[in-house]
């Protein structure tokens, strides 16, 4: 009886429980009770200890764990079924666009190097300066270097692309240029064309009897003998032009009236500071037409025939009466003369000329356009050298306006 | 082991065979049973797979990569170092659907937008004016047809972002900066751009510099010696 009852412990739960733990060997019933007893208390104990009180975070986490798996269930009943969702995807990294840099420097006789980026917007406009010259005087330039270097008259400059990119242009310019003329160039001649029909009181427009000399601009200020009214350009007047807009006159004016306008630059004959070429254009002054008039009026007084060759006066044959229709000729040629006079020659009278004078030797352009050039060839045959009488010859009345045309000897 | 011990271990084996027998054995040994079975039951899934290729060039395979993401290194770049002064600079993309599965949509993002200065190929770190940002880079997404062309006869649209059928000029509504996120791609009659299995789409992507960069005389230098780099992304989804 006391073995059935020991086996029947066995089959319960905690005594089969009892039974492994003992290693399944008991000597005795007593002995297997307390292998019980000794679990069950064993249980009671574990039990105590998982005990977790309702404020407890463990328990809120419980909570939380428990809706999360009411919120899966419900979503499991309701949804359509479907979890799985594809995609594909690819992606094109690395792209870049991308710009150059274009910067310059330029370094002036090999001094400090100045660079485009140092200055705003990639332009530096304080660089070192190119040209710092003085004393200077027209038609002379020195242009000599030395090791790179100038010494005067020029410079050297090194322009370098420093950047990435080459550039397609470059340009060279200077912004702006002062100067200042001098006084020994610039002497404020003016020329004077005779007025070719009577102005009226608040007149607008001059006509003039021959073509300006040169150019007028606007603005350019004129005057008007007689009245001596000045009078201000309204517009651009060309060279050779005939006639003037001008600012309402204040005074008639006849045909007697002649027109002063300014000469832009005169270069004095008798001050010729460098060469002038064949072709380049002067303009004479009056005191140099008197001076070779003199040579010519001499030379005829001192011929007892002078062989000319101008149909003219082709006729002349006695020296005075041949000079009078000559100087008649040239008085009329010289009022149709509306060209500036052509520098052909350039040469020194010589030691011992009259007056010791500088002299040049002109040849007016044609002046009309159907008479031929004249040619004017002395030659002294019968008669000796008469005393020079440079003053006397120089007051005659008709010679300031004549000129000489042929070179003299 | 004592004789005692092996004597208590019979007798349990014998106890534990006659509760068995009294148990479990209802006196009748004979049993009848039917069975049917349907065999053949799978859960299967289809494929979708997105090719790329950028200029005409190498196809780039989305299933190339682990996760159907390719990977950044792998696929062309769009843009190869295109001139940043040279006004707008486009490239072409062909999208292809290499799956079983229609996508419902195609998206694109812009990603690691940057604006550097270009040192590494000028060899200058020379800049000038205000850094310009990802912001002043505009884009346009244009659908094409199979030349890159845009008929006007055709199903082909602005695909971003403009709602029209030919994009406009790009202009600062669309710039890399803010298509730093997935963009949907839409079509003819402003509907979502979808990708049907085993069909292409062609698009001409058009990235401009703000045009007001270096307008000026005092700022026309803005845009020297700077690089933008930037990545995008094509994604197609499944819904």
């Amino acid at each position: 009886m006391r073995l059935l009852k020991k086996l029947l412990l066995v089959l319960t739960p905690k005594g089969a429980a009892a039974f492994l733990a003992g290693g399944g060997t008991f000597g005795s019933f007593d002995e297997l009770a307390a292998a019980w007893r000794k679990a069950h208390k064993q249980e009671q104990k574990r039990v105590a200890a998982a005990y977790v009180p309702r404020d407890h975070g463990l328990y809120r986490a419980k909570k939380i764990l428990l809706a999360l798996m009411a919120v899966g269930a419900a979503a499991y009943f309701m949804g359509d079924g479907t979890f799985a969702s594809f995609s594909a995807e690819t992606s094109n990294a690395g792209s870049s666009i991308a710009s150059g840099t274009l910067t310059m420097t330029n370094t002036v006789n090999g001094g400090t190097t100045c660079f485009s980026y140092n200055g705003v917007g990639n332009v530096n406009p304080n660089c070192s300066a190119v040209l710092t010259l003085g004393n200077l005087a027209p038609g002379t330039f020195g242009g000599t270097t030395t090791g790179g270097v100038a010494v005067s008259g020029s410079s050297q400059i090194v322009v370098a692309n420093t950047g990435s990119i080459d550039a397609a242009k470059f340009y060279l310019y200077a912004p702006q240029v002062t100067g200042t003329a001098s006084a020994n160039i610039t002497d404020n001649a003016t020329a004077s064309a005779t007025i070719g029909g009577s102005v009226a009181v608040g007149a607008t427009s001059i006509t003039l009897a021959s073509g300006l000399a040169n150019a007028l601009s606007l603005g350019t200020q004129v005057t008007l003998s007689g009245t001596s009214e000045t009078v201000t350009l309204t517009a651009d007047a060309a060279q050779s032009a005939t006639t003037l807009s001008v600012s309402p006159t204040q005074f008639a004016h006849t045909t007697s009236n002649t027109v002063t306008y300014p000469i832009p630059f005169n270069i004095p004959v008798n001050a010729l500071q460098n060469p002038i070429g064949a072709g380049q254009q002067v303009i004479v002054k009056q005191s140099t037409h008197s001076d070779i008039l003199y040579d010519l009026h001499r030379e005829c007084r001192r011929c007892g025939r002078f062989d000319l060759d101008d149909r003219l006066l082709r006729l002349a044959h006695d020296c005075r009466r041949h000079h009078r229709r000559r100087l008649g000729h040239q008085r009329q040629g010289l009022r149709h003369d509306g060209e500036q006079p052509t520098l052909r020659h350039a040469a020194h009278v010589g030691p011992g000329s009259r007056n010791g004078r500088t002299d040049l030797l002109l040849v007016r352009q044609r002046l009309e356009p159907r008479e031929p050039a004249r040619h004017v060839h002395g030659t002294c045959l019968d008669k000796p050298d008469e005393p020079n009488h440079v003053g006397q010859q120089r007051q005659h009345p008709r010679s300031r306006r004549l000129e000489r045309q042929h070179p003299l000897r | 082991m004592s004789r005692t011990n092996l004597k208590r271990y019979l007798m349990l084996l014998a106890v534990v065979g006659l509760v068995a027998i009294a148990a479990g054995g209802s006196g009748t040994f004979a049993s009848f049973n039917a069975q049917v079975t349907n065999p053949g039951n799978t859960f299967a899934s289809g494929t979708l797979f997105l090719h790329d290729q950028p200029n005409g060039g190498t196809w780039c395979t989305s299933e190339s990569d682990t996760f159907n993401n390719q990977g950044s290194d792998t696929c062309l770049i769009l843009f190869p170092s295109k001139d940043l002064t040279a006004g707008a600079q486009t490239a072409t993309l062909d999208l292809h659907n290499a799956g079983k599965i229609d996508a419902a949509n195609i998206q694109f993002k812009v990603s690691s937008c940057t604006v550097d200065k270009n040192t590494a190929a000028t060899g200058s770190t020379v800049v000038f004016g205000t850094d310009p940002t990802c912001a002043d880079m505009y884009i346009t997404v244009q659908e094409t047809g199979l030349n890159y062309d845009t008929p006007t006869n055709t199903d082909v649209y602005c695909a971003f972002p403009t709602l029209a059928t030919t994009c406009a000029s790009p202009s600062s509504g669309a710039t890399l900066a803010s298509a730093s996120s997935f963009q949907t791609l839409k079509t003819t009659g402003a509907a979502t751009a979808t990708l049907n299995q085993n069909t292409d789409k062609y698009y001409v992507i058009t990235v401009e510099p703000n045009p007001t960069l270096g307008s000026t005389p005092t700022t026309n230098n803005v845009l020297q010696n700077r690089i933008v780099t930037f990545a995008l992304t094509w994604q197609i989804n499944q819904v």
